[in-house]
């Protein structure tokens, strides 16, 4: 097959306002962009034995993948997950509840390391901030008795790095009944590939227990955060 | 009218936009042809053929999305009590560490498993190889794979990988990581600590390396403004007008060069040409932001908010396994990781897989996160896989299991045997209803008709939950 064009740089509408509609220059930049946008929508290239023309995505494949801008909107799901056998022992025979016990008092309770495996994602440039470099916590506890705060303290760092980025969040408030929370500052820094996440609950009341039934660590915008 | 439309991509020649070429008629009517095609493969428009529509099942139909399969974390000490007779329950046999049941999407044919331990007991592995293993089964509880499982000091933990691979995409899979117990280095009668298991994840093999995208300091480069109800007001071209074009029309050239650069901000979700801001913006339907389940989702996303026939994708939610199990390949069997009295005694006492002691409906399994801005209700493509293991000739089909998300509960699901054996059982509930793009509840509700069977009857080893259209 005949070499079919492969670039095109951008044109503002003003080219077309003036006699330079039928300018060469202007013909290669819509043929050149057509082809990449049947391949960035498909995911294939349509001209064997030419390099695509638009480029490897992050999974080093051609095409939009939804791992973020520029290729394509970010799904929002959970990524990681510690899943909860709920708390009643009376129905279930279950290992996993029974040993679980109370997670945290007022002392804290670790949970790791926890070894994740990000999907591959493009930066994106200051000051945007790439859906996938993010995941949010959500849990669900409950207490034994009355209330207490849940904080948590997250690291994470890049498997075999020695730096690791740290951030404290309160939570909020746990009661007896089982409820879910969620708060802006308790989050992730992720890297693609092979991260290790470490996790410290505590609670806020010297008696009153909190068990965390379940967590996920979500990733949760589409565009940016 | 007919629409200049391409059936298959024709692209330009470079002699055709060489500096020196006049400006032919074919190279625009090629380009707006091939960019008719690019708008309906995303959108599924204009009566577009359904082999073309994008749903990231590769071929010319977008590609994989290759988002993980599992990343699990546990926790969980793994301390065995008095390891009995071999093939017995609670006995010795390959130690299923965490059992999966797992979608694999179109495409993919296999994946790499890591499982990652501390105060790993060294004696679990093979006598003879030092290693663990990887079975992997198809939904008959054929075996399909058998991979090493190698462990190695990593980084202050033990972790071991092993890669799958020659799968058949589009179906599901039950993954087996393997320890074994029936070593010799175990004494019969003994509590051996087996260590703590922390996570496991799966995933697909691909990486690369990209940078970051452009951004100018202004919107240099203009994408069609529709008004709050309408789609992305892509222009059509007439064959015709086309067909008799004499001279390069401005018209033409730049009513393509808007699609193009609406297709660009569509489809990246970035501006286009790096322009200083977005055109487009999800909306209420009234031109109101809206980032929570858009009435107007005008990125691509398979929303089907803009475009009632958009590709819907498979796409995993998250796969979970809820306690071991013991394996025995001579007969292709499943016994319990413990024995059968409450609480079990002897077996894998930390961390087994649960069963029932009502028949009320029970929340035995529950995540809480977000779920994507997906089609819900009755167009809702959310599917529940549970693997059940039980006793011969158990009654397994007394059990109902359901998903109850923030949209409520589903239908609810029968377990049917995946083999002779009686020992493996599957349940796939569908069309499960659940709220787009918000943090929800995904709880796994179990019950049976009737009277409690005896022990043994059904215990529920893992759960998957998934988008399959």
């Amino acid at each position: 097959m005949t070499s079919k064009v492969a670039s095109g740089d951008s044109l503002p509408d003003d080219v077309f306002r003036s006699q330079k509609s039928a300018d060469p220059r202007v013909i290669r930049s819509l043929a050149g962009r057509t082809r990449i946008r049947y391949e960035r929508a498909t995911g294939r290239n349509p001209v064997l034995g030419e390099p695509p023309a638009s480029g490897l995505n992050p999974q080093g494949i051609v095409g939009h993948d939804h791992s973020g801008p520029p290729w394509g909107a970010a799904i929002l799901h959970p990524v990681a997950w510690l899943v909860g056998i709920a708390p009643n022992s009376a129905d279930i025979q279950s290992g996993y509840f029974a040993a679980r016990d109370a997670i945290v008092d007022d002392s804290a309770r670790a949970l790791g390391p926890w070894v994740i495996w990000q999907r591959p994602h493009a930066p994106l440039p200051s000051p945007a901030i790439a859906p996938y470099s993010r995941l949010y916590l959500y849990v669900r506890a409950f207490t034994d008795a009355g209330t207490s705060d849940l904080t948590v303290a997250l690291r994470s760092r890049q498997l075999f790095s020695a730096q690791s980025i740290s951030r404290t969040s309160t939570m909020g408030t746990v009661s007896t009944t089982e409820g879910a929370l969620f708060k802006e500052d308790a989050y992730v820094d992720m890297v693609p590939g092979y991260n290790r996440i470490d996790l410290s609950l505590s609670g806020s009341h010297a008696s009153n227990e909190i068990t965390l039934v379940c967590a996920a660590l979500c990733q949760i915008v589409k565009l940016t955060h | 009218m007919a629409r200049k439309v391409s059936a298959s991509f024709q692209g330009v020649s470079i002699a055709d936009v060489d500096a020196d070429a006049p400006s032919f008629r074919r190279a625009i009517e090629d380009s707006v042809g091939d960019e008719a095609y690019v708008f309906d493969a995303l959108t599924g428009e204009n009566g577009v053929d359904t082999s073309k529509i994008i749903n990231h099942t590769g071929n010319v139909r977008g590609c994989p999305l290759g988002v993980p399969l599992v990343n699990q974390y546990f926790g969980r000490q793994l301390t065995l009590s008095t390891p009995s007779t071999k093939d017995t329950h609670g006995g010795t046999g390959e130690l299923v560490l965490a059992p999966y049941i797992l979608p694999l999407p179109a495409v993919e044919t296999g994946f790499m498993v890591v499982v990652v331990m501390t105060d790993f007991n060294e004696r679990l592995l093979d006598e003879d190889t030092g290693q663990g293993k990887v079975r992997v089964f198809d939904t008959t509880m054929t075996q399909v794979a058998e991979v090493p499982l190698v462990f190695i000091d990593f980084d202050g933990f033990f972790m071991a990988q092993a890669l799958v691979e020659g799968l058949t995409p589009n179906a599901r899979y039950v993954l087996f990581p393997i320890l074994r117990t029936d070593s010799p280095n175990l004494t019969s009668g003994a509590t051996v600590d087996l260590g703590k298991l922390q996570s496991v994840t799966v995933h697909y093999l691909r990486e690369g390396s990209v940078s970051a995208p452009s951004r100018n300091s202004a919107n240099n480069f203009g994408v069609w403004t529709p008004a709050a109800t309408e789609g992305l007001a892509h222009r059509d071209f007439h064959t015709s007008v086309l067909a008799n074009l004499e001279a390069i029309a401005g018209d033409i050239t730049a009513g393509l060069n808007r699609n193009l650069n609406s297709d660009e901000e569509y489809t990246d979700a970035w501006p286009a040409g790096g322009n200083l801001s977005y055109t487009h913006v999800d909306h209420d339907g009234s031109g109101n932001p809206d980032a929570v389940n858009p009435a107007r989702s005008r990125f691509h996303a398979h929303t089907r908010s803009l475009y009632a026939n958009e590709g819907e994708v498979p796409f995993a939610v998250f796969a979970a396994s809820l306690g071991t199990l013991l394996y025995l390949p001579s007969d292709n069997t499943a016994k319990f990781s413990v024995e059968l009295v409450e609480p079990p005694v002897d077996g894998l006492t930390t961390f087994y897989a649960p069963w029932m002691k009502t028949v009320d409906v029970t929340e035995l399994m529950k995540l809480h996160g977000v779920l994507p801005d997906f089609p819900a209700g009755a167009s809702s493509k959310l599917k529940m896989a549970v693997f059940i293991i039980s006793d011969a000739s158990a009654n397994v089909d007394q059990w109902t299991v359901a998903c109850k998300t923030g949209a409520g509960s589903s239908a609810g699901a029968t377990p049917a045997a995946m083999d002779a054996s009686d020992t493996w059982w599957l349940a796939t509930d569908t069309a499960i209803d659940f709220t787009p793009d918000d943090a929800q509840e995904m709880t796994l509700l179990v019950e049976r008709a009737g009277s409690l069977g005896p022990i043994g009857e059904a215990a529920f080893a893992a759960f998957c939950l998934y988008f399959d259209p």
